[in-house]
């Protein structure tokens, strides 16, 4: 009977293992959940001569996508995001993070343009302030300029479903909630 | 490309011929099938073989259609390298891991002689059902020769951190280790399918082992020696999940060697000896998921579909699991004597380092796995460190180097009388106080650890000498000598070198962290450092900065560290300079620029670091001696 301990042992560490796989290693809490996105100043990529600041996130939910020309998962997400253009949403602005300006161009034009309005980033200085881990990776801004969700790695239909659109139609609720009371 | 995929289709169907011609022949009774065993094992051989060379051609000729060669090549990258690409990431190391296998298997079918072909077949068969599941996975879901989705001017280039000629040979050695072990472990399984498992079968079984566990060792003491030379902090073992996944084998292995021997002399502990066996292996197959799955967070990090994780899972439970219901259902078929173990002999002592090194196993293993556990358990998350393990580690380290200095005093079989206690007093009280007295000499400060460990080293050269010195007195010859314990000899010289390394490069280092500009000068340790230039870079796929430094003035001694940008991966890197010594190493690394013409620069002192490396390669010699020492005596039959 005692010959069976090891296959016991071995259900045992693989349970863990398998448990292990469910969840990513990747979700590390982010530190600005629930912070403002900070203060930032930086170049259009597409318009040169428009600045864009904090303010751009005001008024509306924003999801922020960060993206690079050389990423190659990047382009994994990208017909996912036209969809949720094409349909309105919500309003996507992208950041375009350590990238060359032509090389980036270039790619929109093979890869299609689900943004509104693109952050250029070359030296990566706004993507420290947030936080970014590698690209690509997406933050749910809501209309006061807050993060309320951040994806490391691919943007799917599930995440969004099951995470930021269930945030969304919960933070909407309550704002509802509150103006009726 | 096709062709390449059918090569490994049809070292997939040939796979589960090797496995399933065997066992029908002997379960049918139809002997004549086996001559079919080594026919197939060869021709799935050579056709892994050619896809692995097809992928080296691939690479060589800048192909990057292939998805796989654009994401770890890069036109840029000189050739050795592209070469080495080919197990630069996920595909292409589990390719390397089946030409590894079949490597074993062809190697066990050409080298094991001795073994009736009906033996040998139950131990082919077994490597033919862990071959199977590895290319099954490769044809799956990490086929190595996809094309493409779109097309590429050229590859995302190789990691820099695996540019450095240390890289080159670390994963194909440590795949030999740890794919080495699949051959004990198709012995063990064998043993069990067959109920045969006496001190024949072990000695068959103890040189695999041995080799395997060589590669290994090599393979740890590369990786180690490529984390000092490249990670520019001159450490050389970091607790990383990834170095512990390569230590868990190693440790289970060690035990393994150890008790085989037990086997070999007194037919003791079989049970045991088949299930640390299976547990070598388990724990190698657990190394890979680790690695593979990027189930824990490390510096080796690979990112991965999680469906890989989930089949290579799967692999785990049916190969391991199999095997340990086998065990489960067959191992009271083992004949066991009952020989009784006087408490005071080295048969005794083996079974103290299997129990040690058994609990040492599970507290690393624990260490290892306990952020996941308390993850999966919904306790928040949390990670283990450095200090757990050196915690965990030592006082089983100083058990097992006091009982490998008492094996050296103590018999095989029989009970020792009060002169052997009155030595070992000796013994001991001599290498202490030659440890203290040395420290005294040597070093300002008096710290009980160093104490402890350098005396228990000292313990065990003390053993090597008195054993040596004794047998000039009984007239035995030096080459007597080394023929029976030769192995033994200088693998345990070789853990006291490498524990003197450890604990004083601990202990005694210094190191210093300054901006200097031009011209300035640093000392450290009695040596002094003159930053007299900086100049630019220009590497084949990398720009960046060397740095000139002379030690002590108007020598001609030069450190030239370097900085590197990769530019296609977007990668900084520091390229330390060393200079070596037996005795120590003067370790400089360039950080960062500061300003114009000011730099960030690390200078480390690392007395006797050296002596980790050495006493790891003279372990892995004391293991061939093992092995070729071996294999005399079987002439001898």
């Amino acid at each position: 009977m005692r010959y069976i301990f090891p296959l016991i042992t071995l259900f045992i560490i693989v349970y863990f293992l398998w448990q292990g796989l469910a969840k990513d290693p990747s979700l590390l809490p982010s530190p600005l959940i629930n912070q403002a996105v900070p203060e930032f100043s930086a170049n259009d990529l597409l318009k040169k001569s428009t600045r864009l600041r904090k303010k751009i996130f005001l008024q509306h939910w924003t999801l922020l996508v960060v993206w690079s020309s050389w990423c190659v998962t990047c382009s994994k997400e990208q017909s996912f995001l036209l969809s949720l253009q094409k349909h309105h949403i919500i309003t996507i602005y992208g950041l375009n993070y350590r990238d060359d300006l032509r090389h980036a161009q270039l790619w929109l034009r093979q890869q299609g343009n689900p943004f509104q309005k693109i952050i250029f980033d070359p030296q990566g200085m706004l993507a420290i302030d947030l936080g970014v881990y590698g690209v690509p990776e997406s933050y749910l801004i809501d209309p006061q300029g807050i993060i309320r969700y951040k994806q490391i790695g691919l943007l799917t239909a599930n995440v969004w479903t099951q995470q930021m659109a269930i945030l969304i139609n919960q933070s909407n609720k309550i704002l509802n909630h509150t103006y009726e009371g | 490309m096709a062709f390449s995929y059918a090569l490994l289709l049809g070292a997939f169907f040939l796979a589960l011929l090797q496995c399933g011609i065997p066992l029908a022949s002997l379960y049918y009774q139809r002997l004549k099938w086996l001559k079919w065993v080594k026919p197939l094992s060869w021709s799935q051989f050579i056709l892994v073989a050619l896809a692995i060379i097809s992928l080296a051609y691939v690479f060589l000729g800048n192909d990057f259609s292939f998805a796989y060669v654009a994401q770890n090549s890069n036109s840029n990258l000189p050739w050795f390298y592209r070469v080495c690409a080919v197990w630069g990431g996920h595909e292409g190391s589990i390719l390397l891991w089946v030409f590894i296998l079949n490597l074993w298997t062809v190697a066990v079918i050409v080298l094991e002689l001795s073994m009736e072909l009906a033996l040998l077949a139950r131990v082919v068969a077994v490597l033919g059902f862990i071959s199977a599941g590895f290319l099954l996975f490769l044809l799956t879901l990490s086929d190595p020769f996809s094309l493409a989705t779109q097309s590429v001017m050229d590859g995302r280039d190789l990691n820099p951190l695996l540019q450095d000629p240390g890289l080159i040979i670390h994963p194909p050695l440590l795949y030999m280790g740890y794919v080495g072990f699949s051959v004990s472990f198709a012995f063990a399984v064998a043993a069990l399918l067959s109920g045969r498992f006496d001190k024949q079968w072990a000695s068959w079984m103890r040189p695999w082992t041995l080799a395997a566990w060589c590669f290994l060792t090599w393979g740890i003491v590369s990786g180690s020696w490529w984390a000092y030379r490249v990670l520019g902090w001159g450490g050389w073992w970091f607790w990383d999940p990834v170095e512990n996944a390569s230590l868990l084998p190693w440790l289970a292995g060690t035990a393994l060697i150890h008790s085989l021997l037990v086997v070999e002399k007194q037919e003791l502990l079989k049970t045991w000896v088949i299930l640390l066996a299976i547990l070598t292996f388990a724990l190698s197959l657990i190394g890979t998921f680790i690695v593979r799955s990027g189930i824990l967070i490390s510096v080796h990090a690979f990112a991965v579909d999680p469906w890989r994780g989930v089949f290579m899972l799967c692999l785990l439970v049916v190969l391991i699991g199999t095997a340990l219901c086998i065990y489960a259902f067959k191992i009271q078929n083992l004949k066991r004597p009952i020989v009784h173990v006087s408490f005071f002999s080295r048969t005794a002592l083996l079974i103290m380092n299997n129990i040690l090194l058994s609990v040492v196993i599970f507290t690393v293993l624990l260490g290892t796995l306990y952020p996941l556990i308390i993850e999966v358990l919904g306790f928040g998350k949390l990670s283990v460190g450095a200090p757990y393990f050196n915690i965990v580690f030592t006082p089983f380290a100083i058990l097992l180097l006091f009982f490998m200095g008492l094996s050296y005093l103590i018999p095989w079989k029989q009970n020792v009388c009060a002169d052997v206690f009155k030595k070992i007093i000796n013994i001991l009280l001599s290498s202490f106080s030659l440890s203290f007295v040395l420290i005294i000499l040597f070093s300002k400060e008096m710290q009980w650890q160093v104490l402890i460990g350098l005396g228990l080293a000292l313990w065990i050269i003390i053993n090597t000498l008195q054993l040596l010195i004794a047998s000039f007195k009984k007239k035995l010859s030096l080459k007597n000598i080394f023929k029976t314990q030769g192995a033994m000899l200088i693998a345990h010289l070789g853990v006291a070198i490498l524990a003197i390394g450890i604990i004083l490069s601990s202990y005694y280092s210094l190191e210093r962290n300054v901006r200097m500009s031009i011209g300035d000068n640093v000392s450290l340790a009695g040596y002094h450092f003159k930053l007299l230039q900086v100049y630019a870079l220009q590497g084949q796929n990398y720009t960046g900065a060397v740095a000139n430094i002379q030690v002590n003035h108007q020598s001609n001694h030069f450190l030239r560290p370097q900085l590197r940008y990769y530019p296609i991966t977007d990668v900084m890197i520091s390229k330390p300079a060393i200079a070596m010594g037996v005795w120590r190493d003067l370790y400089v690394s360039l950080a960062e620029p500061v300003g114009k013409q000011t730099w960030t620069l690390r200078f480390y002192y690392k007395p006797f670091v050296r002596w980790i490396w050495m006493g790891g390669l003279c372990m892995i010699l004391g293991g061939l001696w093992a092995i070729l020492s071996r294999h005399n005596k079987r002439n001898k039959y």
